[in-house]
């Protein structure tokens, strides 16, 4: 019996994860998001929430879709860790501090996650990564990556 | 050297891929957040309908953060209505707000007898009271009552499904046009989610200095 690579495998779940995350925020108007980001209370009013709003679901759906491909793989390693640590400190803020977030807002209109919930997703995501870049050879089978290396 | 640029055109595919799929997005969406083709004079309209400012509000009146935005707009409706013209669609949220739908329905059939913005008042100012009471309905019939509504046509539009439909289209035409969130405006055709950020715009468009907003959500 043919085994699974968990590290491929876990490459392509936490991309597709970002991948759908970012798109659906893309999508919708960028006052969906920005409205988001002002209930977390975390950063300066004005232009500063606004720039995150429109850069961060750009990252989130290229670092999904470079993680899928498997291109840039370190790099798109390294951009999850970035998102997922700036989750973990917005949505443990707001826990702490008991601001009135019913939704995480995450994943746009597509499915509502509750605080506690995504603070667990994102630890978990966070710890996966660290795993994956520490096997960075078993995680980049099957990716673009790979393939060049090989053609070349 | 041939590594590194096979990686680069690899780069630049995905990275054309990549915009394709978001435009494509965009397009089947239909480019949400535009609301130009909103304004429209009804029963739920107040102000002056050639104002130069004209607002569309997507509200829930269970939501604490639409009762600000209602106290916002009444405020800058009191001293510019002659520059102001407000139009209410519902968006209620029942995953969110039990009652939202019933209110709405409620509010809608004050509607029908001219009493709208009376009722919408009642019931943003006791939506927690309503919420919370033994019978919530007999609590929005009585208001009914107490502003004199025509009852037997009051009570047998709150029980046909009419007036629900129509709560359920406008939060379906809104959805269409991007709204998620409550409260969601459309300011000149513009989308405005919150009521900090409705009331930013509106100082701005006034020329009225402008505060930090804070903000509540759903």
């Amino acid at each position: 019996m043919k085994k699974i690579n968990v590290f491929f495998l876990s490459r392509f779940i936490i991309g597709a994860i970002f991948l759908v995350s970012g798109f659906e925020k893309i999508i919708q108007p960028r006052q969906n998001f920005l409205y988001v980001i002002q209930g977390y209370d975390m950063l300066p009013h004005g232009s500063l929430e606004y720039i995150a709003a429109s850069i961060f679901p750009l990252l989130e759906f290229l670092t999904g879709v470079y993680l899928i491909a498997g291109l840039w793989t370190k790099i798109s390693l390294f951009a999850v860790l970035a998102c997922t640590g700036t989750f973990i400190i917005a949505v443990s803020q707001a826990i702490i501090r008991k601001l009135p977030i019913e939704d995480c807002g995450c994943f746009g209109d597509l499915i509502g996650v509750p605080l506690w919930m995504i603070l667990v997703m994102d630890i978990s995501i966070f710890c996966m990564t660290v795993i994956l870049l520490r096997h960075l050879k078993k995680t980049s089978f099957f990716s673009l990556d790979y393939k060049i290396v090989t053609i070349n | 050297m041939k590594i590194k640029m096979t990686r680069q055109i690899a780069t630049i595919i995905v990275l054309a891929l990549s915009v394709m799929a978001i435009f494509g997005g965009r397009w089947i969406t239909g480019f949400y957040g535009k609301g130009h083709k909103l304004i429209l004079e009804n029963k739920k309209s107040k102000g002056n309908p050639d104002a130069g400012i004209k607002i569309v509000e997507y509200t829930d009146f269970q939501c604490s953060a639409c009762s600000v935005g209602a106290n916002v707009l009444h405020e800058f409706m009191n001293l510019y209505s002659d520059q102001i013209f407000l139009t209410y669609r519902h968006y209620p949220l029942p995953s969110l707000h039990p009652y939202a739908v019933k209110m709405a329905t409620y509010a809608e059939c004050s509607a029908k007898q001219e009493k709208f913005w009376a009722y919408h008042d009642y019931l943003f100012e006791n939506a927690r009271v309503i919420s919370r009471s033994i019978s919530p309905v007999a609590k929005m019939l009585g208001q009914a009552e107490q502003m004199q509504l025509d009852m037997e046509k009051f009570k047998v539009c709150v029980e046909s499904s009419e007036a629900e439909l129509t709560v359920l289209q406008e939060k379906d035409a809104g959805k269409k046009l991007g709204v998620r969130a409550t409260p969601t405006y459309f300011l000149n055709g513009e989308m405005v989610v919150g009521s900090g950020n409705i009331k930013k715009e509106l100082e701005k468009i006034l020329g009225i200095p402008t505060k930090a907003p804070k903000d509540e959500k759903n």
